[in-house]
């Protein structure tokens, strides 16, 4: 057997990706549509009128803030944030351990708007930085897979440094299928690599210190200091709930203190409001630049002056809030914002075919083991099973009843419904040895559930189709393009021997 | 004459055989070399972030931020490095040096 | 305007690398002066492009020209695959 340098790079290239690949499909995926989560989520709450201009009258601030102590009577840690121009909203949001949720207010008088009840975009981003495992274990596991995937790059690079130059755009789909295979995997690569690399990279730096602890593993290496609580803007997910029976003062206007905060912090726009029993925090607005800052004023609650302002400055300040806001990506640009996507989609694609080639390259020596049979089985239940699953969870907010009890949760049940059958029909058809049938009986629902979403969003007469209708001509639409590929593949796979 | 020679299916079903064990030695051996740079890799990346919180504090949180940046920047270098550089091992031995001058450094000069 | 002259810039740029392969030469030969025309188009489409996005945005030009010139690359990569297709099926 061979030893040579390029060998042991794609032994470890094709195991590390596929075996990591198979959950960072998934998380590459998720992320791409949280690009537009806050999209998503209009679509999902059609009930949400979005013709309004982002700035909020008075009168809906103070109701903002009424409704702000009444979830904070139930002992929820409830915030406001404010209109943007993406989402032109009041909504006053708490974290259930997986999303913002809560309800919306009409930015010119406040009232609440009946939105149906829906994780909406926040579902996505919640997968893709914690699996839906919360932020310890998830994103732990997320995290050593993003070093995964880095080192998967690294050794790709490795293997493919000579060819990158001449054979840069270089793509044969009319030539044999493994050719085209990997064709289509090394284009996106090289293509995207800058891309690829950045996300990677700093998604995995947003919580490394979930896998690099900042404290000793040895009992002899502990400093004599004992460690002290670090001085830090408060996060959305760090704060805990103020305790019901906290008597709380009442709230000064927010109109004055949201324009002395853009004073202080020279933004054009603030977004977050967040409130404790004795104070005001208003924060700078994430789209203001590429560099996602916590900069904060902090107003005493009982008369609104100002008690402090936070503003991190110097280079490793901005390095780091660099780093953030290249990963979230929160900018105002809708360009920047397509192209963030469309990379995200090649990058999956990337994934996906790296998963095909490693079962095309091994069928013939390994096809007839279990083991071969089980990780064909898992393919198809991702690269079919997820975008169905998805599809589903659109349908279910359409089909679901408005006024259905715990109506979120059964919307996330449809989801993982959907996805486990898929995988559990892609495993039983890999194992008896009919994997051609398994993907094209899930390619043919995938295609009819994604060429449906528009009829169903159609039918169910849930909102206009003229005015403030982007949104759903967009998401469907894609959402068809996605069924179009599937019916097309599907066609290819016919014509194929099974 | 050996049963071998005389009977070449039985000859070339035992060299099958005896690439499928070579084969499969040197894919355990691969993955003990992985194991091998991944640890020392991973033991490097620690003590460059225990640098950082020895060196300011532990109350200097953007200090150790900064550090596992870094640290997560050199982590699958050092990884491709240790299993890459095959060639009498330097890629290991490199990172071993590594990790025992960061360690030192870190005991003498917090 | 400016996205679509970076656009355009950056498929004019991966054109003329993927003419320039001694692949696409047999389909396509180039003359000595297309050859040159289309080196000096490799060099400094990407460049104009930069210049361009900088110009546009400061703070997010980088990210703009390198998405762009991914897309443009994809798109130039599809359009040749389906002209050497037709080329190789006339020939």
């Amino acid at each position: 057997m061979r030893e040579t340098f390029r060998v042991h790079m794609g032994w470890l290239h094709s195991w590390v990706g596929f075996l990591a690949g198979l959950v960072l499909t998934c998380i590459f995926a998720t992320g791409t549509l949280s690009v537009f989560d806050k999209e998503i989520t209009q679509w999902m709450q059609p009930e949400v009128t979005l013709d309004h201009p982002p700035a909020p009258t008075p009168l809906a601030l103070q109701r903002a803030a009424e409704t702000t102590m009444a979830e904070q009577e139930k002992d929820l840690f409830a915030f406001i944030t404010l209109p943007s121009l993406r989402d032109p909203v009041i909504r006053v949001l708490h974290y259930d351990g997986h999303e913002f949720i809560g309800p919306v207010l009409d930015p010119v008088d406040g009232h609440i708007f009946p939105a149906r009840a829906t994780a909406g975009g926040q579902f996505f981003y919640d997968f893709h930085f914690a699996l839906r495992n919360g932020p310890v274990v998830g994103c732990t596991i997320v995290t050593l897979l993003g070093v995964c995937l880095l080192v998967a790059v690294g050794s790709g690079i490795a293997i493919h440094i000579k060819a990158m130059w001449p054979d840069l755009i270089l793509f044969r789909p009319f030539g044999p299928r493994p050719r085209a295979w990997l064709d289509a995997h090394l284009v996106t690569g090289v293509l995207f690599l800058p891309f690829l690399i950045m996300m990677s990279y700093t998604g995995t730096v947003i919580r490394a210190r979930g896998i690099l602890p900042p404290h000793p593993f040895l009992p002899a290496q502990q400093t004599e200091a004992p460690p002290a609580a670090a001085a830090s803007p408060p996060a959305k997910t760090n704060v805990s709930a103020p305790p019901a029976s906290a008597i709380r003062p009442p709230t000064p206007p927010l109109g004055p203190l949201i324009a002395q905060a853009q004073q202080i912090l020279q933004a054009e726009r603030c977004e977050l409001i967040l409130f404790s029993p004795t104070q005001i925090r208003i924060f700078r607005s994430d789209d203001a630049s590429l560099f996602l800052t916590r900069d904060l004023v902090t107003f005493s609650r009982t008369d609104g002056h100002v008690i402090s302002s936070f503003i991190q400055k110097g280079a490793a300040a901005r390095t780091l809030e660099l780093l953030h806001g290249l990963h979230y990506a929160r900018f105002s640009s809708d360009l920047l914002r397509w192209l963030y996507f469309l990379s995200g989609l090649a990058c999956t694609v990337l994934m996906g075919s790296g998963l095909v080639l490693f079962l095309m390259k091994r069928r013939k020596a390994s096809g007839q083991k279990i083991l071969f049979r089980t990780a064909e089985g898992l393919t198809i239940g991702l690269l079919v099973g997820l975008p169905l699953a998805i599809t589903g969870l659109f349908w279910a907010n359409r089909l679901l009843p408005l006024s259905m009890n715990a109506r979120m949760e059964a919307e996330i049940q449809v989801f993982f419904m959907l996805w486990a059958f898929s995988a559990l029909h892609g495993l039983i058809c890999a194992l008896r040895n009919t994997a051609y049938s398994g993907w094209r009986a899930q390619l043919v629902v995938l295609a009819f559930m994604a060429l449906g979403l528009p009829v169903v969003d159609g039918l169910t007469h849930s909102h206009g189709w003229l005015q403030d209708a982007g949104r759903y001509y967009t998401l469907d639409a894609l959402v068809m393009l996605t069924g179009l590929a599937a019916l097309i593949v599907f066609q290819k796979l016919r014509r194929q021997p099974s | 004459m050996p049963d071998t020679a005389r009977k070449p299916f039985a000859r070339h079903t035992a060299a099958a055989v005896s690439r499928q064990s070579e084969k499969r030695r040197a894919v355990y051996r691969r993955m003990a070399w992985l194991a091998a740079a991944t640890v020392l890799a991973y033991l490097m990346a620690h003590f460059l972030v225990m640098h950082a919180v020895l060196g300011n504090g532990p109350e200097n949180r953007l200090a150790t931020t900064m550090a596992e940046a870094v640290a997560i920047a050199l982590l699958p270098l050092l990884i491709l490095l240790g299993y890459g550089a095959r060639t009498h091992a330097w890629g290991l031995w490199v990172l071993l040096v590594l990790c025992g001058g960061m360690a030192l450094y870190n005991r003498i000069a917090p | 305007m400016i996205a679509l002259c970076v656009f355009l810039a950056w498929a004019s740029a991966f054109w003329a690398h993927e003419c320039l392969q001694p692949r696409t030469n047999k389909l396509f030969p180039l003359t000595t002066g297309s050859k040159r025309l289309y080196q000096c188009v490799r060099a400094c489409a990407p460049a104009l492009a930069l210049l361009l996005c900088l110009y546009r945005d400061f703070e997010e030009g980088v990210l703009y020209c390198l998405g762009l010139g991914a897309v443009a690359g994809l798109a130039v990569s599809l359009l040749m695959a389906a002209l050497k297709h037709k080329q190789s099926g006339q020939l």
